[in-house]
């Protein structure tokens, strides 16, 4: 994004944005890590980003060009966005994860072992995909979240606080599951967080978003 | 037999029943005194009017005059819709109001051109009265079916961009709202079919059964016009809720409510 304002009602929220992240399909992804006070537009930072809200000036662009309008849906598969509340939809388990499948152009592999592998990866192994979703944990749903939104094997994630509410094994689980994203699938990764985070496997790119600008720490 | 005609004397006598009324509230403090004043001289004055108009349209019988208050009906009927719905960010009343026009035209066409089989199609007698019966009870359906489709996209605004984010078209997020809000429209159409005769008899089979119409004859005209209200509510609601959500989201497929 470059040079990117978001303002909602005249009053401005995001000034002057300039942010490049790179995904590489043979190589490490960009991991940034944008830290900052609540309320301080991180979470529109990562809706521009998913283009769930349109900029009130500057430019979006994905692979140096800016998508056609009609061209959103797409887009936003590629550059997945990871709420930081799961939407967690009255189903199973199965169901939830087969969510995002219905608007995939090209449908990915439905199979009990395959959907098994999903939920293992995001240590899931002892839910059964029969189970009603809505019970489970808050951390449970978290990781189903993200084991929905990586069947749509996007090439960039956007983790909006995703460990806040967390157990402590949860939030380990999801965060090495973006750090293995990141350094084993060259995903790139920006996680908005307001909690301490330090990837093992990764140097981050770290930047805080203060006063509606963002700034290197 | 020859319906019997009210005359101006048989009108103002009817005023005794604004008299009971206007006692009771004196009586009981209603204080509804004014209203009811002011509610009886509107109708006198509106029903009077339009009766003269009508009477000037079905005496110079030109198809745009007759078109024109086919036109002038669902204006107001979209007018209402909006009134009803109410919604500082969503223009509603053109695309309802374009709908409307569409939808009704088509069915009014097809009952008196297909199955009433009028000649012209147009013929005041049987298109004005018909019209109207379709704008003014497809307008609550319509009104039904926006109000629970804007209502649920705000209460399930997290879902809907829970399906956005994961590659949906803002149609295909919103399909399911749709469809509920589309039945929400239709039902009360249904379910007039399964009372009608039995909770009450419908306004227009009485009118013509005052009018000297046998009953028989009445009451095939209330089912053409059952039918035709299920038809004109599916395809009002369908068409005003397709093209009302098209103005919840930008191009990019953004919900913008």
């Amino acid at each position: 994004m470059r040079d990117v304002d978001l303002a909602f009602d005249g009053k401005s929220l995001l000034q002057q944005i300039g942010l490049s992240v790179h995904s590489r399909s043979d190589d490490v992804g960009d991991f940034v890590v944008i830290e900052g006070p609540s309320g301080g537009g991180k979470s529109s930072l990562l809706r521009l980003l998913n283009r769930l809200v349109e900029p009130t000036a500057g430019q979006m662009l994905v692979d140096g060009v800016i998508p056609a309008a009609a061209q959103t849906p797409r887009l936003r598969r590629q550059v997945a966005l990871l709420q930081q509340t799961p939407v967690i939809l009255p189903d199973t388990v199965r169901g939830n994860l087969l969510l995002g499948d219905a608007f995939a152009p090209q449908p990915a592999a439905t199979d009990e072992a395959q959907l098994r592998r999903d939920l293992d990866k995001v240590g899931l192994q002892h839910i059964s995909l029969d189970d009603a979703a809505e019970p489970l944990s808050v951390g449970q749903r978290q990781r189903l979240a993200l084991a929905r939104l990586l069947r749509v094997q996007p090439r960039f994630l956007l983790a909006d606080e995703p460990t806040s509410a967390l157990d402590d094994e949860s939030r380990r689980v999801v965060l090495a599951r973006l750090e293995s994203l990141c350094v084993d699938g060259g995903t790139g990764i920006v996680l908005v967080t307001h909690q301490q985070f330090t990837p093992a496997r990764v140097t981050p790119h770290r930047l805080r978003l203060q006063d509606g600008r963002l700034k290197e720490v | 037999m020859e319906p019997l005609t009210i005359g101006p004397v048989q009108l103002a006598l009817c005023l005794v029943f604004i008299l009971i009324a206007g006692s009771a509230s004196l009586a009981l403090g209603l204080r509804l005194e004014r209203d009811l004043l002011w509610g009886s001289l509107r109708a006198f004055a509106q029903l009077l009017l339009v009766g003269m108009v009508l009477d000037t349209v079905f005496q110079l019988d030109r198809a745009i005059l007759v078109l024109t208050v086919f036109v002038f009906m669902v204006f107001w009927a979209a007018h209402a819709v909006r009134g009803r719905v109410a919604d500082a960010q969503i223009g509603v009343f053109l695309p309802t109001f374009v709908s409307m026009v569409t939808s009704y035209l088509v069915v009014t066409i097809v009952v008196t051109a297909a199955i009433i089989q009028v000649d012209p199609w147009w013929s005041p007698q049987y298109f004005i009265p018909i019209g109207g019966m379709i704008a003014g009870n497809s307008m609550n359906a319509i009104s039904l079916s926006l109000e629970r489709m804007l209502r649920d996209f705000r209460q399930q605004r997290a879902q809907i961009e829970l399906a956005l984010v994961l590659g949906a078209t803002g149609a295909e997020a919103t399909a399911p709202i749709l469809r509920s809000s589309i039945r929400a429209g239709m039902i009360p159409s249904i379910n007039a079919l399964m009372t009608v005769g039995l909770v009450s008899l419908p306004g227009m089979m009485t009118g013509q059964i005052l009018s000297g119409t046998a009953p028989g004859e009445a009451v095939r005209y209330q089912i053409v016009v059952m039918l035709m209200l299920v038809a004109s509510t599916t395809i009002g609601a369908t068409l005003v809720t397709y093209v009302v959500r098209r103005r919840c989201f930008t191009r990019a497929h953004q919900l913008s409510i």
